[in-house]
């Protein structure tokens, strides 16, 4: 893959490493609330 | 108008609507579980807007921003993503915290672990801690109230009585209201001043293309010219070593996700489902604020390259805002910056006091205390903490945001383990997390004390909570199957 392609100015590396890293993190508390959700609803079933 | 008097219409305006909603709590506050906990009644409104009010601190606008300014977007990979992630562990903790009646985390382990010294233990942890924290938020408010009102940053700390201590007399009722006006500010506050600066340098492309040919010294007493090209780097060309970067999760992440003020939050909140709620939908909103906290300090880098009239990182965002793009909105952006420190101040304050006054005076001394009595000594640990944090900032640390993932370790290496060990493993002991707490406060004191924490500097290679979180665990784990060996029948005491 080629790492000196530029989007925004910024490099495709700086997108994957810091926003790739910043999404995941926002993400992470919602989709764990979810599947804990998921996970206690099946238990109750 | 004139730019003082123009800042004065704002600052006497601020002051008077958060006095004025502030003395709302103290009215509702009767007994002591209003005080700490709002009486575990919070709307999920007020809940989210306390969370991310207490969250967005004077290391978020001014260190964080001033860093990315200094070192460029590692700075987002060494501070906010390791944030995001300790949320994950609260919405963990909420599930079963909030099953606990307790008005303290300090409580909580007494509960748990059938232990007084415990309780005592870590009231001691939260008062130390807390106070060396607020540090951070008395230096971000001296530096934005000396920006706003012209005075000498140490007259200017002197103002944080007016805001702080008295919006925190009135309990959390008190610092749930006002925290709903400083987070309106901050979020607006810090949107308008990232669009301001991306219409100056001319939108995101020319911002990126005209930061990475900058390779000046930020200001004169930082350690470092910039590399070429470092402000769009992942890791800065070497500025921050990756180790670094990814081992700060274990400062600034579980030290989050150990901290008592959320899981206080947690507590307050009035259903467990909102607490829940509370965290993910807070974390949206914040990574929104963040996107512009990051377009301001990469932003103001490429208006002024170098800032000749600043010692540290922490100034960069009111010095810009006053000095380099002033307008007539300054005032209020300034303002802003002002509320995030004043807003997790007031709900720190309340935490030494709860550590103080419920987990360590009521265990130790007077167990049989008066409601009024006792709100009153909470009012006056308040005052007296907030005077030690505001001595102690006098001679401020070099950078919030390197400080603070120092401070917040503290909690990782000693909370982590006893609280969540404590909610998901049946086999934890009183003598795990006893030694826990000890392995882990001593390793990360060493390492603090050896390295100068208040002047810590960026070159060292690992973060420090890094190694004391490793021992914290071990010890917990290790000794709490070696005193289950011993005495069998103690393995579910207090669960």
């Amino acid at each position: 893959m080629n790492l000196n392609i530029y989007f925004l100015g910024l490099p495709l590396i700086t997108w994957l490493i810091v926003g790739g890293f910043f999404i995941f993190s926002v993400l992470a508390p919602a989709v764990t609330a979810k599947v804990m959700k998921f996970k206690e609803g099946a238990k109750d079933e | 108008m004139n730019k003082t008097i123009v800042y004065l219409i704002y600052f006497t305006l601020y002051t008077f609507v958060l006095l004025w909603i502030g003395k709302g709590g103290f009215k509702r506050t009767n007994n002591i579980k209003d005080f700490y906990v709002a009486g575990n009644s919070l709307k999920f409104a007020s809940s989210i807007f306390t969370f991310m009010a207490t969250w967005f601190s004077a290391a978020s606008m001014q260190g964080l921003s001033g860093s990315i300014y200094a070192y460029g977007y590692v700075a987002v990979l060494y501070a906010v993503v390791p944030w995001f992630l300790g949320a994950v562990f609260l919405v963990l903790l909420a599930r079963k915290f909030k099953d606990y009646d307790v008005l303290t985390v300090p409580e909580y382990f007494k509960v748990r672990y059938n232990s007084k010294f415990l309780q005592i233990l870590g009231g001691i942890i939260i008062v130390i801690t807390y106070i060396l924290y607020i540090i951070i938020q008395i230096r971000g408010f001296g530096i934005v109230m000396s920006e706003l009102l012209d005075i000498n940053y140490h007259l200017a700390i002197f103002l944080v009585y007016l805001f702080v201590v008295y919006t925190t007399f009135g309990g959390l009722f008190s610092v749930a209201k006002t925290d709903g006006l400083n987070f309106i500010l901050i979020f607006v506050g810090t949107l308008f001043a990232a669009l301001i600066i991306l219409k100056d340098v001319n939108g995101l492309l020319n911002m990126h293309k005209e930061a990475a040919l900058i390779s000046t010294r930020p200001f004169p007493d930082f350690s470092h010219a910039t590399p070429k090209g470092g402000l769009i780097d992942p890791f800065s060309k070497g500025l921050f070593s990756p180790l670094m970067v990814f081992t700060s999760f274990f400062g600034w992440g579980l030290g989050l996700a150990a901290n008592p003020q959320y899981a206080i939050r947690i507590t307050s909140a009035r259903s467990k489902n909102d607490a829940i709620k509370m965290i993910y939908y807070s974390v949206f909103i914040l990574s929104l604020i963040y996107i512009g906290i990051m377009i301001i300090g990469i932003g103001s880098r490429v208006l002024s390259p170098s800032i000749s009239g600043i010692s540290s990182v922490d100034e960069v965002f009111p010095y810009i805002i006053n000095n380099i793009m002033y307008s007539p909105f300054s005032g209020f952006i300034l303002i802003s910056i002002a509320a995030a420190a004043i807003s997790t101040a007031n709900s720190q304050l309340l935490i030494v006091a709860s550590g103080f006054c419920y987990d360590i005076y009521l265990n130790l001394f007077n167990k049989n205390m008066d409601n009024e009595r006792l709100l009153n000594l909470n009012r006056l640990f308040i005052f007296g903490a907030g005077s030690i944090s505001l001595l102690l900032a006098i001679k401020p640390p070099v950078s919030l945001l390197l400080y603070g993932g120092h401070i917040w370790g503290v909690f990782a290496a000693t909370f982590l383990f006893p609280l969540y060990g404590g909610l998901f493993w049946k086999k934890a002991t009183k003598q795990g997390a006893i030694a826990s707490v000890f392995g882990g406060l001593i390793t990360i004191c060493l390492i603090l004390i050896k390295y100068d924490f208040k002047n810590i500097s960026d070159s060292i290679v690992i973060h420090p909570a890094f190694p004391s979180v490793i021992i914290s665990g071990i010890l917990f784990v290790v000794i709490s199957k070696v005193s289950n060996v011993k005495k069998g029948d103690d393995i579910e005491t207090g669960y």
